[in-house]
């Protein structure tokens, strides 16, 4: 598309271009592993003394934040700066998949939230700084996909989507300040915070376990949904080769 | 807003009667169950409904390089 030397020949294409089939191993690692973190969190882990059985909510909801927040959009934002710097498609394409699979996470961190603000707030929702501008960077990742959609010319569309893809990662650190900054009922960094977590050891075990079957998770989304972009690239340029 | 998690099954410090909180009838409640429910639902909706997302396209690509193959 836009760098020559990333452009291979078209019996090279044609080989890379394949689609990977079979089994996706880290696909069911990660299923495997959310499993009996599950398991471990439900059975094995104690109930919280005021909030009750849905502070268990927790295990899911802070590491698909974490997770969209900090691995998915500053990433994609890294790629969208290096790629209007470079102008290699790989980066167009890693900052492209990670924006989608962290607002899969996204979705999921906003969904999983107002479950446990209605059981420890006693509402569903608040228009507070930190849930307003996490919606707000929802939005903001849907058009981003929309907008790729949107534009047929690659080239074009690389360089917008970096232009937004770098608006996005500013986003996040601002996300992350708001509790800080602005008056809100939501609370405040419990692990990425300068002290020791307060929560009891089996807790912590239970939430670290969980943000690495998550991270399995992420890793194996994030790889297929690259591989599938590499193949789509790849394919559409043997199409245009022929056209 | 600083968020301090406490296990319901540790033993109170500093007390002379040191006793186990026991969870109470409150923290399991139907409804507070029924929320942590519908969290893991939506995980499977969500993160399920991804994944068969991704299935379909990576067919949809397959499909069209053989289209492609097969037209030349």
């Amino acid at each position: 598309m836009t760098s020559a030397s990333a452009s291979p020949t078209i019996q090279n294409s044609e080989r890379s271009s394949e689609m990977p089939g079979g089994i996706d191993w880290l696909l069911v690692l990660a299923l495997v592993a959310f499993a009996a973190v599950t398991v471990r969190s439900l059975v094995y882990t104690p109930i919280e003394v005021r909030q009750g059985i849905a502070q268990k909510i927790f295990y899911v909801h802070v590491p698909a934040a974490v997770i969209s927040l900090y691995v998915s959009c500053i990433p994609s934002a890294i790629a969208s700066v290096m790629y209007l710097w470079l102008k290699d498609e790989r980066l167009d394409r890693i900052a492209e998949s990670l924006a989608e699979v962290g607002l899969v996470f996204l979705t999921m961190v906003l969904t999983s939230g107002p479950f446990w603000g209605k059981t420890t707030w006693g509402t569903w929702w608040q228009w507070d700084a930190r849930l307003t501008t996490t919606l707000f960077l929802w939005f903001v990742l849907v058009g981003y996909l929309v907008m790729r959609g949107a534009i047929e010319e690659a080239e074009a569309r690389a360089r917008l989507s970096a232009v937004l893809g770098t608006m996005i990662g500013l986003l996040v650190p601002f996300i992350h300040l708001t509790v800080y900054l602005f008056p809100t009922i939501h609370p405040a960094p419990v692990i990425l915070a300068p002290q020791k977590p307060q929560m009891s050891s089996e807790m912590l075990i239970t939430l670290l376990s969980s943000f690495g079957a998550f991270v399995v998770l992420y890793a194996a989304l994030l790889r297929r949904r690259y591989r599938w972009a590499t193949a789509r690239d790849l394919q559409q340029q043997l199409e245009n080769q022929r056209a | 807003m600083m968020m301090f998690l406490q296990d319901s099954t540790a033993k109170q410090q500093g007390d002379s009667t040191t006793t186990a909180l026991v969870p109470t009838a409150e923290m399991r409640t139907p409804q507070n169950v029924g929320y942590l429910q519908s969290v893991y639902v939506e995980f499977v909706l969500i993160f399920g409904g991804y994944i068969l997302l991704s299935f379909r396209r990576n067919s949809n690509l397959r499909h069209r390089q053989q289209r492609f193959r097969g037209s030349r």
